[in-house]
Formats: C-alpha cells, structure tokens, sequence
C-alpha cells in the first residue's frame, strides 16, 4: 500500500509555520486528501475542492466521523472556485497548483 | 482569472496561502537502503517553473507577500517495487527510466522515493490596481 509522507514531515513542516486551529481553511487541488485530514483536525471548517470526482471519493473515505462534519468537499478545479459570500483564512496548496 | 487571482478572491484580508511544491527533476527511489536509480521529472520541474511564474505576477500585482520559505524531503513509501512502479507511472510529467522499471518490476522489498518538496507561506495583501 502506497503511504504518503508517514513520518508527517509536510505537515510538521505547515504547523511548525502557522496554526489552523480554529480556522476556515481552503484546501486546494485537495487530491485523495493530502492535506485534508491534517486541516480538519485542526481547523473550524474546511472547504476542499479538486477537479477528479474519484480524488474526492478518497479524500473523503480517508477521514474520521468527526473530521467529515468539519470538511465540505466539491468537484471542480480552482479557476472555477466561486464562493462570493465565502472568506478563508488560509489557503492550503498541497502539490496542486 | 488565474486560479492564484480566484484564491486572493475567496481569503479574508491578511489570510495567509501555504503553497507545497515538489521540486527534485530526479526524486531518489530506494530499497533496503540503497538507490536503485531516479525518476525523470524534469517535465515537472518546467510545470513549476510555470507556476512560479504565476507566482511572480501575483507577487508583482501586490495580491501577495512572500512570508517564508523552506525545503525539506517528504518520503513516499511502497510495500515493493510492482507497486511503486505501477504508482509513479501515472505521475503527471514523470517518467521511469527502463533500467529503473525493470529493477522495481523485480524488487519485493519495500521501497521508497524521496522527494525534495519547497514551502511557501504567503500574506494575502491588497492589490495595488484593480483586477
């Protein structure tokens, strides 16, 4: 089974830099969930996008119970990213742009 | 509207955008310790390149700041080689050399490929114009 930075290196590295807690958190191109779970452990809300229905599928299967009710997920890629009532704190971009 | 113009558009004022990169044009791929050979992403590393140039019309357009910057090695780990190469085959703008696809096809040892991966912390600042 592939497993993705297990030692958590990426995501020491984002903590070590700037807190999610609590925060409304963008995460972009989110693929199978890169950085997903890492955010909605943390954050108060995360909106996760990427233009693959199939990456989403697993991004979303890869989460707690408790992660998915802080996790919003849709299909489409970030030039078609329109949430005008919407403002995020942080910007995840995990590999995507 | 780039998609970097379309983020700025959906942060707060003073939000902040964390942008992770790999950047190695041959990411090492190991087994029981030792290298076994490289990928070929050098088509990849012309992705960035494009990307940083986006990054640099942002930067010049006063949508961001550029906060922080750091490198370190995120590991990305197979139970064997089959597996390994049936993964990266499919990575966007990355090619396995022959020598190195016959090597994973016959490797049942775990293996792993390390990749050298940029962090950029970013201060979403108000444009100077209109966009």
């Amino acid at each position: 089974m592939e497993r993705r930075d297990e030692d958590g290196v990426e995501s020491a590295a984002i903590a070590g830099l700037v807190s999610l807690d609590g925060k409304r958190v963008l995460d972009v191109g989110c693929g199978r969930g890169r950085l997903t779970a890492f955010a909605a452990a943390r954050a108060a809300s995360v909106y996760a996008f990427d233009p693959s229905a199939e990456n989403i599928a697993a991004a979303h299967a890869a989460l707690t119970d408790e992660q998915r009710n802080r996790v919003r997920f849709a299909v489409h890629d970030a030039e078609a990213l329109d949430l005008p009532r919407e403002r995020f704190d942080i910007a995840l971009c995990g590999w995507s742009l | 509207m780039h998609a970097l113009r379309k983020i700025h558009a959906a942060l707060a004022p003073d939000a902040l955008l964390v942008d992770t990169q790999p950047l190695s044009p041959q990411p090492r791929v190991v087994s029981d310790d030792a290298e076994i050979g490289t990928l070929d992403m050098r088509a990849w590393v012309e992705t960035i390149r494009a990307v940083d140039a986006r990054f640099a019309e942002t930067l010049a357009a006063g949508l961001f700041d550029l906060l922080d910057e750091t490198r370190f090695v995120v590991t990305e780990s197979f139970d064997d080689g089959p597996e390994c190469l049936e993964t990266v085959s499919v990575w966007r703008d990355t090619r396995v050399p022959q020598s190195l696809a016959s090597k994973l096809d016959a490797t049942n040892a775990a293996v792993r490929v390390e990749q050298d991966v940029r962090l950029r912390l970013l201060h979403r600042a108000t444009p100077r114009h209109n966009y």
